[in-house]
């Protein structure tokens, strides 16, 4: 853990670097970047940045979010869309961010089959009532493989100034460290998780018997879950605020545009270079970007350099035709970025088939090659 | 016809260049990957807000949030909206703190004789419908603003929005708030309500909520609100923000042989205007490129010498504006950076330092992969939360580009295809703006949202009525035409007509190479064909054969030009943009001849080469100093000025101000000079002195000075009008009063915009069409402050016609609305390289040429000898 408490002699005035929140954010980005679960939700998301943070790890494809306050989640929700960047080169995983408005004491279909449940600064909400049903909510109905909760450690509370009785006014309870592993494990033992104890934000030197400022909890389950087939509640408990699909390839439309404007751009680029091969015939051409040193040099493999060795090396030759260009499917589907995007050929005929002109035998695109003296 | 680039030119009045520090850019550049970079931050959008149960609370502080109710002087509109309400609703536009929409400059009041009326009278009535929907709000709907006061006193944000919505029974569910101040529908009864609240830390907070004031819907305050509100409303229908704009991103356009994703969206905004309150919406293209900056430079690397790679993308990269892959935020490229790469580190705002790569990878995880790529630097003139405006630092493969490069929008075949998309006709325009409302209307939330403030939009576009002005006759040396006022242009009617002043071909130079020999005598065979009928006495000319090179060119200028030379023609056979300005500079400033360009290519088509090389004549006898036809201006001894601005991104970031006035009665010459804006200089000084100087000139002409001076002011950006009014306006002022005691002209200011969102559809049969060249709107979608109005004067061949804006910001020549509307769209038919009419008055448009042509090519003011001839068209 790299959070370091700035405090050589201990002033009276705590202050966490980075902020404790952040800390508390990290944590739960470093168990997702080990353990890399593709659903996740977080209960008591509040004004849903944990959420946020979580949508660039490339690994979840489902994020859910649920909090008893709509308002809350409704202020900064937008967030979590889309960005135009999303549509303009979507990535091969899909992403589904949902918000849902409800308790964590009540059941609720969308909340099954998820590999990470997150409970941050939760519990310690929770009313006397609501906290009985939590852990059969949690770990019974939803029994993710991992759930992490964390809370305010009460020994900690004398080194904060001002706190009295809670750090926040609508904390129910502060617990020591005591009363949450014994809370804890006797939750473990009873839904059959394993439980490991840590926590963020470090006490100042000389009070380490405080213990962290906050205490964390991370639950395992113990086997793989036997069947799905547990009682489903019937009616939904909680109210959908916002949901988002992220544009992914693996929605064939998405697809079919990736596919479609590669196939268009790399031919493009076939043609230019056929057109100036027959060019060059008649004019002096010397631009050997080979032979160029520079401390730019493109370090990705770029398109330009590998057109030029893959047409040679399948022989399948685009040409010329009158006014017309053919450049063979079998040369553009070489292409790296589009054989990556199609894995087959039948697929990538598929894909483009009414979307691209092809020649009658539909075995090479066709491009017109008038207009290339129209620069201007 | 010289294939000359179109670029925007757009400069800005003195006052807003202060910001522009290139000490900041130098700063910048100096950075090496081992050295602490100062001041620069990237960008940290989302910036996790401060959580309060971080002891010791470390709220961002900003000024006036705690002092109650504060205009103080801030802002000299007199608008009572907080510091926080300021950047909430200008950082939901975009972030910039600046007012687009130019709102409390009232210029109207100042001027006598529009005080009852500011309408014209002639022409015949049209109806007209517009892209605007009236605001409604229920009978004595009024906002209640109150200041919310804490004791203790919070600091952050959060904490007084928390504290404060303890209390939602009191205040309910609708609310805006901005720290400070509180935004509701409803009277809560007293003019003080105490409440109180506890902190996470057991503290309990005293609230004092105080009404301050009962605002009216037409309340500057209200206006300010509603644009809040509606923005509001358009992320709730999942529109995307980009600058100030939202877009539909679930249905794109994509045009992949150029890698192009159009999205459709609109602009909007909601302002006071003559009777009422209106939400202003048009439909709005974002062009949006899925390719990443650093795509771009490889593929660019690919097509330039090594020696020019980096000239070559700062070209085609500066000035344009890129969306970062991992937010959603719009910078512009200022420079490129090519000593930094994205090892460089960085100070946070935690005061840590990392690299770019690791703060990229750690925020968002994105994954640099090349780390010799140079950084993009944006200077950037907004604050940020708490870190310092200063320049942004971005790395190219995490920018998408937007909008199109100067080479797209050359490239017809593609402009074509994305008109086929973005141009709209009317009708088909009119349902996209109406689907806007229809989203409003079918969605749940956002009725309630507008259900609970007691709004609501009309569900009709506006309709009124406007006027079309009669159109003009053509006189053309003892001749008068008639035009055809649905097409807007005399080029058939006046075809071989003789001129107004024909100018001589006696001694003149034809530059060509050995492979445009046939070109060139066929050009010369050609005019030899039109130029009789014309009048215009012609000699062969002076061929001369010259190497394809510019230094070739040059020598045969310098051997050749004698005193007696009327003019250089230039044949090229490709636009090379070098050639071509070392060319004009040359002959614009060490040695002041005109001179014709033209591209071989343009004369290569048989059937179309006549045609050319009557337009060739024809601008060739401008250059000169000829005349070509006029319209009638019954106005007398006034002079007309048109100024407009480019603002020149590659060389140092000079702005250009073109300055053309004309000469004589019949507005047929005219005098143009232009200003070359230096570091720290203001472009006003350099008006003046062209003023100056215009006055002198036209003494000599006319041997009396014009007792009316009419100056169109092109160029102005959103939000610059009170800059113009302040500064610029005054400084005219003394400029005259400085030509001599007894010299009182009346003075009438005009600011010219075309840039605007408003379109007017004409109502014919069942079916909306464009309305007329001609057609006056000074009625319903003018704004009350100002003496304002639309004209559109030119034809759309397709999609809508864009109507002019005409804003009078001074005007003391007691001259009827209907006088000046009607002399302004007469200019708009004097503009010589078009025989039609234009867009804007005529000396704009020639102000506009000048100022591009010294901004692309020239860089330093033209020789003086050039200037009472069209040199530059």
């Amino acid at each position: 853990m790299d959070e370091n408490f700035q405090d050589e002699q201990f002033t009276g005035v705590i202050k966490f670097t980075p902020p404790l929140y952040k800390q508390r954010y990290q944590f739960i980005k470093d168990l997702v970047g080990k353990y890399k679960p593709k659903k996740v939700a977080d209960l008591g998301c509040a004004d849903c940045t944990l959420l946020w943070m979580l949508k660039f790890c490339s690994c979840i494809e489902v994020l859910a979010g649920l909090d008893i306050c709509a308002s809350v989640m409704k202020e900064k929700m937008h967030r979590l869309s889309p960005l135009p960047g999303d549509y303009l080169q979507p990535t091969e995983r899909s992403l589904t961010v949902t918000l849902h408005h409800g308790s964590v004491a009540h059941k609720d279909a969308c909340m099954l089959g998820f590999d990470l449940v997150t409970c941050i600064e939760l519990i310690e909400h929770l009313e006397q009532s609501e906290l009985k049903k939590f852990p059969e909510v949690v770990f019974g109905f939803m029994s993710p493989s991992i759930v992490v909760i964390s809370t305010p450690n009460s020994e900690f509370n004398p080194l904060l100034p001002g706190v009295t009785l809670f750090r926040h006014s609508d904390h129910k309870f502060e617990w020591n460290r005591a009363q949450f592993q014994s809370w804890a494990l006797e939750t473990a033992r009873h839904y059959d998780y394993s439980v490991e104890f840590t926590g963020v934000g470090h006490p100042p030197k000389g009070m380490e018997n405080v213990g962290f400022c906050t205490q964390i909890a991370v639950f395992v389950r113990k086997y793989p879950k036997a069947s799905e087939s547990s009682e489903k509640p019937t009616k939904a408990a909680y109210k959908t605020v916002f949901k988002a699909v992220y544009p992914s390839l693996k929605d064939e439309k998405y697809l079919q545009n990736a596919v479609v404007s590669e196939v268009i751009f790399t031919a493009q680029i076939i043609k230019q270079r056929l057109l100036d091969r027959l060019m060059s015939d008649h004019e002096e051409y010397n631009d050997d970007p080979t032979e160029r040193k520079s401390k730019f040099k493109p370090s990705i493999s770029c398109f330009s350099e590998d057109i030029g060795k893959l047409v040679v090396e399948k022989g399948t030759e685009p040409f010329v035709d009158g006014n017309v260009v053919y450049i063979p499917l079998t040369t553009i589907f070489s292409f790296p970025k589009v054989n990556q995007l199609c894995g087959t050929f039948e697929k990538l005929h598929k894909l483009v088939a009414g979307k691209v002109t092809l020649s009658s035998d539909g075995s090479a695109v066709m491009f017109a090659t008038e207009h290339e003296n129209e620069e201007n | 016809m010289t294939g000359r680039a179109r670029a925007r030119a757009r400069g800005r009045p003195p006052g807003q260049e202060s910001t522009i520090p290139s000490v900041g850019a130098a700063s910048a550049q100096q950075t090496l990957p081992s050295q602490p970079p100062g001041f620069r931050q990237p960008q940290q959008p989302h910036v996790p807000p401060s959580v309060s149960e971080d002891p010791g609370g470390r709220g961002r502080q900003r000024g006036p949030q705690s002092v109650p109710q504060g205009p103080t002087g801030r802002r000299p509109e007199g608008l009572q909206i907080s510091a926080g309400f300021q950047e909430l609703s200008l950082a939901d536009r975009g972030g910039r703190r600046r007012d687009f929409h130019d709102i409390g400059v009232n210029t109207r009041q100042a001027i006598q004789h529009v005080q009852e009326s500011k309408t014209g009278s002639s022409g015949t009535i049209i109806k007209l419908t517009a892209n605007y929907f009236r605001l409604m709000s229920r009978p004595q709907w009024a906002l209640y603003q109150y200041h919310v006061g804490y004791n203790p006193e919070m600091e952050a944000r959060r904490l007084r929005s928390a504290l404060l919505f303890q209390h939602e029974e009191l205040i309910g569910k609708t609310h805006a708030f901005d720290g400070s101040i509180l935004f509701l529908p409803k009277n809560l009864g007293n003019k003080v309500t105490e409440v109180f609240s506890r902190t996470r830390n057991g503290e309990d907070v005293k609230i004092t909520i105080t009404l301050t004031n009962e605002l009216p819907p037409t309340s500057p305050t209200c206006l300010q609100f509603y644009n809040i509100i509606f923005r509001r409303l358009l992320k709730m229908l999942n529109l995307q923000q980009i600058g100030r704009n939202y877009y539909n991103p679930s249905d794109p356009i994509s045009i992949p042989d150029h890698r192009l994703m159009i999205w459709p969206g609109f602009t909007s905004s909601i302002l006071q205007y003559e009777e009422s309150i209106m939400l202003c919406t048009d439909v709005s293209y974002k062009v949006l490129r899925s390719e990443t900056v650093l795509n771009f430079m490889y593929s660019l690397y690919y097509k330039v010498e090594e020696q020019r790679f980096r000239d070559a993308c700062a070209k085609e990269l500066i000035g344009l504006i890129v969306l970062t892959k991992y937010n959603n935020r719009t910078y512009r490229v200022d420079d490129i950076d090519w000593d930094a790469n994205p090892r460089c580190t960085f100070r946070k705002a935690d005061g840590s330092e990392i690299s770019y790569v690791d703060y990229y990878k750690r925020q968002y995880n994105q994954e640099i992969t090349d780390l010799n790529q140079p950084v993009l630097i944006s200077q950037s003139k907004r604050k940020r939360g708490t870190l310092m405006p200063g320049p942004v630092v971005l790395i190219p493969e995490l920018c998408f580009l937007t909008g199109l490069t100067e080479k797209m929008r050359n490239d017809f075949n593609m402009m074509k295809d994305l008109s086929n998309h973005t141009r709209l006709p009317p009708e088909q325009r009119k349902s996209e703006i109406g689907r806007l409302i229809e989203y409003i209307r079918k969605d749940d939330n956002v009725q309630k949202e507008l259900r609970d403030w007691g709004l609501s939009f009309d569900s009709n576009l506006l309709s009124f009525t406007g006027r079309v002005i009669q159109g003009e006759k053509i006189f053309q040396s003892g001749n008068v035409f008639d035009y055809n006022p649905q097409f807007a242009d005399w080029s058939k009617e006046t075809r071989g007509a003789p001129l107004i002043c024909a100018k001589p071909l006696d001694n003149w130079l034809l530059l060509y190479t050995r492979r445009n020999y046939e070109i060139a005598n066929t050009l010369l065979q050609n005019l030899f064909k039109v130029t009789p009928s014309m009048g215009i006495r012609m000699n062969k000319a002076t061929m001369i054969e010259v190497e394809d090179r510019t230094e070739a060119y040059l020598r045969v200028l310098q051997q050749s030009i004698t005193p007696d030379t009327n003019i250089v023609v230039c044949v090229f056979s490709s636009s090379r943009k070098d050639k071509y300005d070392a060319i004009k500079k040359y002959l614009c400033t060490d040695c002041p001849i005109p001179s014709q360009c033209v591209l071989a290519r343009t004369l290569s088509k048989p059937q179309t080469a006549l045609a050319i090389a009557t337009k060739i004549a024809l601008q060739m006898n401008c250059k000169m100093g000829g005349e070509l036809w006029s319209v009638e201006i019954p106005l007398k001894q006034v002079m007309v000025v048109g100024i407009d601005c480019y603002h020149d991104t590659l060389s140092g970031k000079h702005s250009i101000a073109g300055f053309v006035a004309n000469l004589n009665q019949t507005m047929t010459r005219w005098f143009s000079r232009c200003v070359v804006q230096g570091r720290g200089q203001e472009i006003v000084d350099g008006l003046k002195a062209c003023l100056q100087t215009a006055l002198r000139d036209w003494f000599k002409w006319n041997k009396y000075l014009p007792s009316r001076i009419i100056v169109y002011r092109d160029g102005v950006g959103d939000g610059q009008l009170h800059t113009l009014v302040n500064y610029e306006v005054p400084q005219f002022l003394d400029c005259l009063k400085s030509i001599g005691k007894d010299y009182n002209p009346r003075l009438t200011v005009i600011v010219v915009k075309k840039r605007v969102n408003a379109r007017f559809f004409a109502q014919s049969g069942g079916t909306l069409k464009n309305p007329p060249p001609g057609t006056v709107v000074d009625v319903e979608v003018t704004r009350p402050e100002w003496y304002d109005f639309f004209i559109v004067s030119q034809v759309a061949r397709s999609g809508c016609v864009a109507p002019t804006h005409y804003n009078v910001i001074y005007d003391t020549s007691n001259l009827k609305p209907d006088h000046l509307q009607r002399l302004t769209y007469k200019l708009c038919h004097m503009y010589y390289n078009w025989s039609g009419v234009i867009r804007v008055p005529a000396p704009c448009q020639y102000a506009h040429k000048l100022a591009f042509l010294v901004g692309q090519s020239i860089h330093r003011e033209p020789n003086l000898m050039l200037s009472d001839r069209l040199y530059y068209l």
